[in-house]
């Protein structure tokens, strides 16, 4: 799962995926626009076949972050 | 006023080097956050532009530490002035003024249906789905709905799609690559006039 995050993180943004951890902050580590993170919402709903309520976009500040939303999302 | 630079091409690695090591200490390690060269060099440059508005509109020289509320938003604690900054791949922008501002710069990207079911009305939406050009009016719509939730404050928090943009007072600048948008706020409110924002176009940084 966290690497697959990584991975979809690392293509999108083209940073090494060895520079990207749990704690690396979407907007001020790794460049990220709003526009990126709502777009890059949407690649993760396409992969873990998933629904991303608009409301958690914002919550969605970390790797780490992501990772436990699609979790728990997963799970149910 | 809004400052713009968008010759980030021309912004030298030795250029940004002396702006960095001539920031404020709190701002320098906010740019040396990011991963990528490219993002250090656009976070120095959105500080340039502020140091250089406040310098040309207020004679101000000295630049107080940003204060943030919860949803992220920057402001001075202790000056009557309100800014917005953004930068994008292609942009780097900073609006000042006597009131509070919003201000968005995004890269013009291909039209992603999923990314404006988010951001876009039903209305919006059926204007889009005529649209010759997509890209460049979806964009048009993000920047202008982003400048109004940093207006606002609440940033990404707030609901796109609900938001409607008539109700706001903006300025919006096409370029080739980017478009830019700043929001003065609710209309009904008519707290400035957008008319008499000048954009200034930065064409050289001084270093």
């Amino acid at each position: 799962m966290l690497d697959k995050v990584i991975s979809i993180i690392s293509e999108y943004q083209d940073i090494p995926a060895d520079t990207i951890h749990t704690d690396s902050h979407l907007v001020n580590d790794l460049g990220f626009t709003s526009y990126d993170v709502v777009s890059l919402v949407g690649k993760f709903e396409d992969e873990f076949d998933i629904e991303v309520p608009d409301r958690k976009i914002k919550l969605m500040k970390t790797v780490d972050d992501i990772v436990k939303f699609i979790e728990a999302a997963t799970e149910e | 006023m809004v400052y713009i630079f968008d010759r980030l091409d021309q912004y030298t690695d030795e250029a940004y080097e002396k702006h960095l090591s001539s920031l404020p200490a709190w701002r320098g390690e906010k740019a040396l956050q990011y991963k990528k060269l490219d993002d250090r060099k656009r976070s120095v440059l959105a500080f340039v532009l502020l140091q250089r508005a406040l310098r040309e509109e207020y004679g101000i020289t000295e630049i107080p530490e940003f204060v943030y509320n919860e949803f992220g938003k920057p402001s001075f604690s202790n000056l009557p002035i309100h800014f917005s900054l953004s930068h994008c791949k292609e942009a780097v922008a900073c609006a000042v003024s006597d009131n509070n501002v919003g201000i968005d710069v995004e890269g013009i990207v291909p039209y992603n249906p999923n990314v404006a079911r988010r951001v876009c009305t039903v209305a919006e939406l059926e204007t889009l789905t005529q649209s010759e050009n997509q890209d460049t009016e979806f964009i048009k719509m993000w920047t202008m709905k982003e400048s109004i939730s940093k207006f606002d404050g609440r940033g990404l928090t707030m609901s796109f799609n609900e938001i409607d943009i008539g109700n706001y007072t903006m300025l919006t600048q096409e370029a080739s690559n980017y478009i830019l948008s700043v929001c003065f706020g609710k209309t009904s409110e008519q707290m400035v006039d957008s008319t008499q924002t000048e954009i200034k176009i930065i064409n050289k940084i001084d270093v």
